[in-house]
């Protein structure tokens, strides 16, 4: 009896530890993302910056809106995040998705790689726009925008916004 | 601990158990269920037959009437925070603000909490004010008692149920009265819970720790409590379960960093308020096994290292009863009143942190203490703590060839590496591979997955240990010994303690000597 359950804990153990992340993203991008994810959780700022990405102040996004420009704007949160309240016009797609599901997720929403791509999520300390970014570029998309002060800029400056499913 | 060997008077020289100690012994067990729990919770979030996040039940709640007498304050801090947003122009956090401070006027607890989490989503100190509202009006007292609430209580009931009789029966404990009794602890744990989740207590800073205790103090001292009853009461069962899954919450590199300093200061702490203690035992004339015993209780870590410098000397185990409900008493109002002075005098929480470490006796009041102030604090004090844990081997091992070169060859035992094996507390093990785990093999997405389900389970025992203190310990046991002269000396002893820790936190922590250490 008791043998078994010595068993019964070494087996549980040992499955925990095989914990498995299907990736088919380059190793750079990987640790990237994990560097990001580190930052996020002991609360430090996001870079101010990445190469080859521009960035796009909460004004500028807001014109782009109003001047019904053609770009895509995604927001870059989990779904819970998304339905409280989201910028008008956003589609959802997380890194985490990316990270699941592969690229096939981003290519789920239509987006090509040559759509103008604007990234958002919970601002400087959050690591998903970011995160996003990295896989994206990754995968080959060229043309991706940072709003890294994210949502709550927005909300701040009195930007409309969407809420619900 | 007390109740083991009810028929010798003198306390157990401990033996050299071999493999069998690995299940017949308390430190032993509190390490596998601390594994147990973190094994089940890690394979049940990797292959997501349950949702870590969703297992925690709630406990806060707040009345109609508790709103209402807040909802004034809550108003004039808003005015602030929309003057300051309309200087720096940000028209969306006005209006939101703005209109929070109108639901507030209503007083509809569903407009008032829509509205406070439209302000938590600004971020910053807004946001911080719209969550704690928000909190606030959407505790409203029946969602405790909802079924799914209640469900998850359940549950973990059954879990902890289960796990405990399993190690209690290698322990080779009395089943049958703990598995009546236990459900009687639970509740009465459960009680406090629901207590400390009011709003009031919430705003005082009193967590659950202290109604757990107040409710054991208060059944076991105005009630004689059934022999069968007992059985379930183990505190240091349920205090050492909790700290090794308290592991799973301690990165690595925070001990390590703090585990240095933490064993700087527990050797000061140790060396001078151990001697100081017997010196003034001796002015007293408390008899040198009872002042061993009381040094160590003061210097080291209250219960455990009572019961070690006890076995050590071969003390008289009514002195070392004695001598840990001193310890669980003074602990009380010291847990108490310390965070209230960390937190009045401006001590940072880090260094607060350590001084609790170093001087409350019990593993479970600093953590009790540490967490009334912030979680760096608690982690601190626990990190402190554990270094003194860890010296109590060596302790045990220098106390005991002290006393066998008093005592003659007459002891009979000569002192070996076995020794401070024996005396070493085992479930630190436990803590530190849980801590190792956690830190090096895990990824972080898993970390963060479970930390929150880890923590309610560790509160669960901690909860169910400090009922257990309450239930254990009596008034009337300290005024009858030797004239209340061993307990003065406690008292004055624990009184230097606390001043000289003080200064060594200071010193240590504080960033005087060294770097202020990066723990959260």
């Amino acid at each position: 009896m008791k043998k078994y359950l010595v068993y019964a804990l070494v087996v549980a153990v040992a499955m925990t530890g095989s914990a498995v992340i299907a990736a088919n993203f380059s190793d750079g991008a990987m640790k990237q993302i994990e560097e990001l994810k580190t930052l996020s959780r002991d609360k430090k700022d996001i870079p101010e910056s990445f190469a080859g990405v521009k960035k796009i102040t909460g004004e500028e996004l807001k014109s782009w809106i109003d001047q019904k420009k053609a770009f895509v704007l995604l927001d870059n949160r989990v779904p819970a995040d998304f339905e409280k309240e989201r910028i008008i016009g956003a589609k959802r797609l997380s890194p985490d998705d990316m990270l699941e599901k592969g690229i096939a997720a981003a290519e789920a929403l239509g987006l090509k790689k040559t759509d103008i791509i604007v990234n958002y999520c919970n601002g400087v300390k959050c690591w998903r726009s970011s995160g996003a970014i990295v896989l994206l570029q990754d995968a080959g998309y060229k043309n991706l925008y940072w709003f890294r002060d994210g949502i709550p800029d927005w909300i701040k400056k009195g930007y409309p916004t969407a809420e619900g499913k | 601990m007390a109740e083991e060997n009810a028929t010798s008077t003198v306390c157990p020289i401990p033996q050299s158990e071999g493999w069998s100690a690995l299940w017949k012994n308390e430190d032993w067990l509190a390490v596998w269920i601390g594994f147990f729990i973190i094994a089940l919770v890690l394979v049940l979030n990797q292959f997501k037959v349950v949702d870590m996040s969703k297992v925690t039940p709630s406990f806060k709640w707040a009345t109609d009437g508790q709103i209402a007498s807040r909802a004034a304050g809550w108003s004039s801090a808003l005015d602030g925070l929309i003057a300051s947003a309309e200087k720096a122009g940000e028209q969306g956090t006005v209006n939101r603000l703005k209109g929070l401070k109108d639901a507030l006027a209503k007083g509809d607890r569903k407009e008032i909490a829509a509205a406070a989490e439209r302000v938590d989503r600004i971020g910053g100190v807004p946001g911080a004010v719209g969550k704690e509202i928000a909190g606030h009006a959407k505790a409203v007292p029946d969602k405790v008692f909802t079924s799914a609430n209640m469900m998850k209580v359940f549950q973990i009931f059954i879990l902890f149920g289960v796990v405990a009789v399993l190690g209690l029966y290698f322990f080779g404990a009395n089943i049958g009265k703990f598995i009546i009794g236990f459900p009687i602890v639970f509740l009465l744990a459960w009680l406090s819970r629901f207590i400390a989740g009011n709003a009031s207590p919430i705003d005082w800073g009193i967590e659950y720790v202290v109604f757990a205790l107040v409710t054991g103090l208060v059944i076991s001292n105005f009630f004689t409590l059934p022999e069968w009853f007992m059985e379930a009461v183990r505190t240091e069962y349920y205090i050492k379960s909790g700290l090794v899954i308290l592991g799973a919450g301690l990165l690595f590199f925070e001990i390590v960093q703090a585990g240095f300093l933490g064993i700087i200061q527990a050797v000061l702490v140790i060396f001078v308020v151990w001697y100081f203690c017997f010196w003034l035992c001796r002015k007293l004339k408390v008899d040198d096994d009872f002042g061993a015993i009381l040094s160590s209780a003061v210097s080291i870590c209250g219960v455990s290292a009572a019961i070690a410098s006890c076995g050590a000397i071969q003390g008289d185990k009514k002195k070392l009863s004695y001598v840990t409900s001193l310890v669980l008493i003074v602990a009380v109002p010291m847990m108490i009143v310390m965070p209230w002075a960390v937190k009045s005098f401006g001590i940072p929480d880090i260094v607060g942190g350590a001084w609790l470490g170093g001087t409350l006796d019990t593993s479970g009041s600093v953590v009790a203490a540490g967490a009334l102030i912030s979680e760096a604090a608690m982690k601190t004090g626990v990190i402190v703590k554990f270094s003194q844990n860890a010296l109590m081997g060596f302790a045990a091992f220098a106390l005991a060839i002290w006393w066998s070169f008093k005592k003659g060859a007459e002891t009979g035992e000569k002192p070996s590496a076995r020794v401070i094996w024996d005396r070493f507390p085992k479930f630190v093990l436990g803590f530190i591979v849980a801590s190792a785990f956690f830190s090096f093999l895990l990824h972080i997405d898993t970390v963060s997955a479970t930390k929150s389900a880890l923590g309610e389970f560790r509160t669960w025992w901690f909860a169910l240990a400090f009922v257990s203190i309450g239930l254990e310990t009596r008034f009337t046991d300290i005024v009858k010994m030797e004239g209340g002269r061993p307990a003065l000396a406690f008292i004055v002893a624990q009184a230097f303690n606390v001043v000289w820790t003080l200064i060594l936190a200071y010193l240590l922590f504080g960033g005087i000597l060294f770097a202020v250490p990066d723990i959260k």
